[in-house]
């Protein structure tokens, strides 16, 4: 049996209730905003697939892992709370990035934006509403702390993507690319964790240690998505994502600059003009760049696991005195202990 | 630093066509002669498909999009 078949009651149940709170917004902007949270992987999303709904199952799941007397009322808040961040997000991101995306040719631009900074302020209401009486003092504080503290870091994050974009790859170096990671997807993933920790009611350390566990994910998948994208021009079709025409500075992009600057005759503007004008090169001018381009990405997705192995360190801590399920390990991305032999050199 | 190791490995295999051979050979032994940490050795282990053989990547994980 799939590992995702329990999810499903879990699934249900939280879409029920992100249904209730969509039910308090007026009817126009409801109906966008359920557009923007029915597009695949979100929870909304039907026929729904394996993994939809992921950042809202990762808060709950790991309270529930956690603790046995969880706050239902409050953890299935925070978990949908982080559902509409990450609506919200994504949204705010697809504008910038000016991605071509369903939800943007359905909604247009402006309506998109009003429908992410409806999600912001909805999740928001969603952490005041009030609990199960004997939850905590201050948990809905903590974790209205947690949610704006995030926001803020990847908000950070954001801002210096947009202004590394201006700059040569080969002026900036991988500690910058790591940093901007961090504070994007690492601080999103590191709130979903942060909440599902807070919800728990564990100690400081078991919290810092959950919140660790999700910056570190985070930062791995950034740079898993980023490798897999670049290697995508090096396909016999190749597909050029938005990151690219618009010169953004993934850490592959990066590497990969930096190796063809090392090349005789390359200065730092060829070699980025190179990558970035790649799909238009002629099959003899691809040579050296093929060449770098796989070295920026393979060093990129060698990086990537490190970070997920670094995760791994993080849980297997969490784990000295309890057993993780195998739905939590799934929903996480992660390989259960004992399977990691098995996916040594899995294609 | 463990990041700054798996990059510079990268790079001198990708620059180093005797290395490519040994790798695809007995590339337990080339992994385990550099004296990397655990962890850093089973990450390397599961880059020798890509470096020494050219094979493509493993599915991503799709998180940040999904």
């Amino acid at each position: 049996m799939p590992a995702t078949v329990g999810l499903e009651p879990l699934r249900q149940m939280l879409r029920t209730q992100l249904l209730r709170y969509l039910a308090t917004l007026p009817t126009q902007l409801r109906q966008d905003t359920l557009v923007a949270l029915s597009v695949e992987g979100k929870l909304l999303h039907q026929p729904c697939e394996a993994l939809d709904g992921r950042w809202a199952l990762v808060p709950f799941l790991l309270a529930s892992e956690l603790s046995t007397t969880i706050y239902k009322e409050c953890v299935c808040s925070a978990a949908l709370a982080v559902e509409c961040v990450l609506c919200a997000t994504d949204l705010l991101d697809d504008v910038m990035d000016e991605d071509i995306t369903p939800t943007l040719v359905q909604l247009g631009t402006p309506r998109a934006l009003t429908v992410a900074l409806a999600l912001l302020a909805l999740a928001q209401r969603m952490l005041l509403m009030p609990g199960e009486q004997d939850a905590p003092a201050g948990l809905s504080t903590r974790l209205l702390d947690a949610l704006q503290d995030a926001l803020m870091r990847a908000s950070t994050g954001q801002q210096a993507d947009l202004l590394a974009e201006e700059r040569s790859a080969c002026t900036l170096n991988r500690e910058e690319c790591l940093e901007i990671a961090s504070m994007k997807a690492g601080s999103l993933l590191s709130l979903a964790c942060r909440m599902g920790a807070l919800c728990a009611d564990v100690d400081e350390a078991q919290i810092k240690q959950c919140a660790e566990m999700g910056r570190l994910l985070g930062i791995a998948a950034q740079l898993d998505n980023d490798a897999h994208d670049l290697a995508a021009l090096l396909q016999p079709s190749p597909s050029q994502k938005s990151d690219l025409r618009r010169g953004k500075k993934t850490l592959p992009v990066v590497l990969a600059a930096h190796a063809l600057c090392e090349l005789p005759g390359q200065s730092a503007l060829t070699a980025e003009s190179m990558i970035q004008q790649f799909a238009s090169l002629s099959q003899d001018e691809r040579g050296e760049t093929i060449a770098a381009l796989r070295e920026g990405i393979l060093a990129t997705w060698g990086i990537s696991l490190l970070y997920r192995e670094r995760a791994r360190a993080c849980l297997n801590m969490l784990s000295t005195d309890r057993t993780f399920s195998s739905n939590f390990y799934h929903v996480l991305g992660l390989d259960e202990p004992g399977a990691q032999e098995c996916s040594l050199f899995a294609q | 630093m463990e990041e700054q190791q798996i990059q510079d490995f990268v790079h001198r295999v990708a620059n180093d066509e005797a290395m490519q051979r040994a790798l695809r050979s007995d590339p337990v032994s080339v992994v385990r002669r550099e004296g990397f940490s655990e962890r850093v050795e089973r990450v390397i282990l599961r880059l020798v498909p890509q470096l020494a053989f050219a094979q493509t990547m493993g599915p991503s994980e799709k998180w940040w999009h999904a």
